[in-house]
């Protein structure tokens, strides 16, 4: 049990090595296979953790068994460990999604990103993140290329944003490192007050540097550009872990490093309300105007993540509630949204929304799953996005905040108009494509059980909400204790 | 395609060959004590290969190192590094924990798992560079071709 942290980001890596030494040999084609299995036991042992987290321990592991300043820690707390759940269930799915279509080195990537996304939410040592924040973005560069030659751009688009994000984060941990003399967070949160006292500026330069670094990699508004490319092109499964779980990643630093670590005097709640109020709002407006199904999904994300900005930035312990729900909500809705779109363009092989007019084209399961993840994404009651959009709207209101509350349920409209017109596409009786008899490709049963899961899940927790904030609230405590 | 160099840089490079990977194993092994490394001799190691490629011409170094060997190595170097991880785990301490004797300080043979787990990933990182650089020649070649 004490060595679990270690096994559940260790596990992975070890196998994604196995695997790109089996995918040389002749036994090729268990790679998917193998993968799933660590994976599956990842998962497993991650869950394993939980009862002893949600009863509000922490369990801390040190490596090499070198104690907490010299070596390298990790540290599992409520809020990482909501986050390595949300990992652990995207990336096991995804792994089932496309144990048909690939093989090879692409498990052993994948597996790599889980590693790394893993060790980032794990790590108590800032060098440490910014090395797993790397294998991690690596790893996720390559995986965006698909089949299509369009991809590689995206991929090139993501990777020089990606390094300059990594770059400057990098740079503000060298500062850190030059005023402070340690990597480790619970030094660093005892030695940054005292720094604060006397150079206030190199901690405003390293805030600066950690925020637009943050800001590229969750899609926010001026730097988002590789997120449409890369979502829109990358393959299925990937678009599911770059939108649910890659762009979290940010956000998670974000509150590691800003709420839980470093609280100086400087208030930062009103750069990120309004930071996020300018990337929901256009994202929104962006997301409207998309034809590609899956650019629209990416859009609908930046104007997402706008939103779980906005209930960090309220400031008050419901808004912290209410942006954690929607993170996890988020990353299970976003997950079936992309899942039931790659369908319907693998099924049709078309990806304007337009051209998906016409009944009988697309199969009736992803059709459903995507008006259902469609509606809960809008916040409709008995899915769980409502519960989530709720939490945040109420935290604005206590806050006297009647602006941001009633642009958030106006973006819930917009939200409505952009998804309800796929939804009514889909769900149209087009007379030319009817006598155009098109046989559509059969979907293997093990990519439905797939999109079930996300969608039990979102019904779950919509009509169970106090299960979803019972998870969320070893997170919440650790910020608002 | 013949891609061969003049005769004095195929000897020179050919004599300096040895000497490179003895000096990238120097920096492997006391890595621990003196300045260098795992990453650092790996790189050495890498770089000799490429000297070798560049001098003598991409089949004679292909045919000797081929991409599928390195590649196994690399693997293997990966594998090895995590595997004494777990075995630090199995023998009752921490992952990486050490298991060795701690030896005299200044001596090669000290500082525990250090030169162990410094030799694979001196290993890791030379197969790595060098098949980087097979990928880019290989690319570079496929341009010239087309």
């Amino acid at each position: 049990m004490s060595n679990f942290p270690i096994l559940i980001v260790a596990l992975p890596l070890c196998f994604a090595f196995f695997i790109s030494l089996l995918s040389l040999t002749k036994l090729n084609r268990f790679c998917g296979h193998l993968a799933l299995l660590s994976v599956g036991v990842s998962f497993v042992l991650t869950l394993c953790l939980g009862p002893r987290i949600l009863a509000g321990e922490k369990i801390a592991y040190s490596l090499g068994n070198w104690p907490a300043p010299l070596g390298i820690n990790l540290l599992v707390d409520g809020l990482s460990y909501l986050l390595s759940l949300i990992f652990g269930l995207l990336v096991l799915l995804s792994v089932i999604y496309s144990l048909e279509d690939h093989k090879g080195k692409y498990f052993s990537l994948v597996l790599i990103l889980y590693a790394g996304m893993n060790g980032v939410v794990f790590t108590r040592d800032l060098f440490n993140l910014y090395v797993f924040w790397e294998i991690l973005s690596i790893s996720a560069y390559i995986l965006v290329v698909s089949p299509q030659p369009a991809s590689l751009r995206a991929s090139l688009l993501y990777l020089f944003l990606g390094s300059l994000a990594t770059a400057l984060f990098l740079l503000g941990v060298g500062i850190i490192y030059a005023l402070a003399g340690t990597f480790d967070m619970d030094a660093l949160a005892r030695e940054i007050p005292v720094i604060w006292r006397t150079q206030p500026l190199a901690i405003l330069l390293v805030g600066a540097l950690f925020l637009v670094s943050l800001g590229i990699k969750s899609g926010l508004f001026p730097m988002y550009v590789w997120v449409p490319e890369a979502h829109s092109l990358a393959p299925t499964p990937i678009s599911v872990l770059l939108s649910g779980a890659v762009l979290k990643i940010g956000i998670y630093i974000f509150i590691r490093l800003f709420l839980t670590l470093f609280r100086t005097e400087v208030s930062l709640e009103g750069l990120i309300l309004y930071w996020g109020l300018i990337s929901m709002v256009f994202g929104g407006c962006l997301a409207l105007v998309q034809e590609d199904l899956k650019r629209m999904l990416a859009y609908s994300s930046i104007n997402q993540v706008g939103l779980i900005l906005i209930g960090i930035g309220l400031g008050t312990k419901l808004g912290m509630e209410g942006s954690l729900y929607h993170l996890f909500n988020h990353a299970l809705i976003k997950g079936s949204l992309f899942f039931s779109a790659g369908m319907i363009i693998e099924s049709t092989g078309k990806r304007r929304i337009r051209e998906l007019k016409g009944n009988g084209i697309v199969p009736f399961f992803p059709r459903f799953s995507f008006l259902m993840g469609a509606l809960a994404i809008i916040g409709v009651p008995p899915l769980n996005g409502f519960i989530s959009k709720w939490l945040i709207c109420r935290a604005a209101v206590e806050r006297g905040n009647l602006i941001v509350a009633a642009l958030i349920l106006i973006f819930g409209i917009v939200a409505a108009v952009y998804y309800l017109k796929v939804v009514q596409n889909l769900f149209s009786v087009a007379k030319m494509c009817q006598t155009e008899k098109r046989q559509s490709s059969s979907i293997p049963w093990i990519k439905y059980t797939c999109l079930g899961t996300l969608l039990g899940g979102s019904l779950v927790f919509g009509l169970l909400p106090s299960q979803g904030l019972y998870l969320i609230r070893e997170a919440v405590a650790l910020i608002f204790p | 395609m013949r891609r061969q160099e003049t005769k004095i840089v195929r000897n020179v490079a050919r004599k300096l060959f040895p000497v490179l990977v003895l000096f990238a194993f120097y920096l492997i092994i006391y890595g621990h004590i003196s300045p260098g490394g795992g990453f650092q001799g790996g790189v050495v190691l890498g770089s000799s290969l490429i000297l070798l490629y560049l001098s003598e011409g991409p089949e004679r170094v292909e045919k000797k190192f081929k991409n599928s060997q390195l590649a196994i190595l690399e693997a293997i170097g990966v594998l090895t590094f995590v595997g004494i991880g777990f075995l630090g785990i199995i023998l009752g301490k921490h992952f990486l924990g050490n298991f060795l004797p701690i030896g005299r300080v200044g001596m090669v043979p000290s500082a525990g798992l250090v030169l162990l787990l410094n030799l694979f990933i001196g290993t890791k990182v030379g197969a790595g560079i060098s098949l980087i650089f097979y990928a880019l020649m290989k690319f570079d070649r496929r341009a010239q071709g087309e």
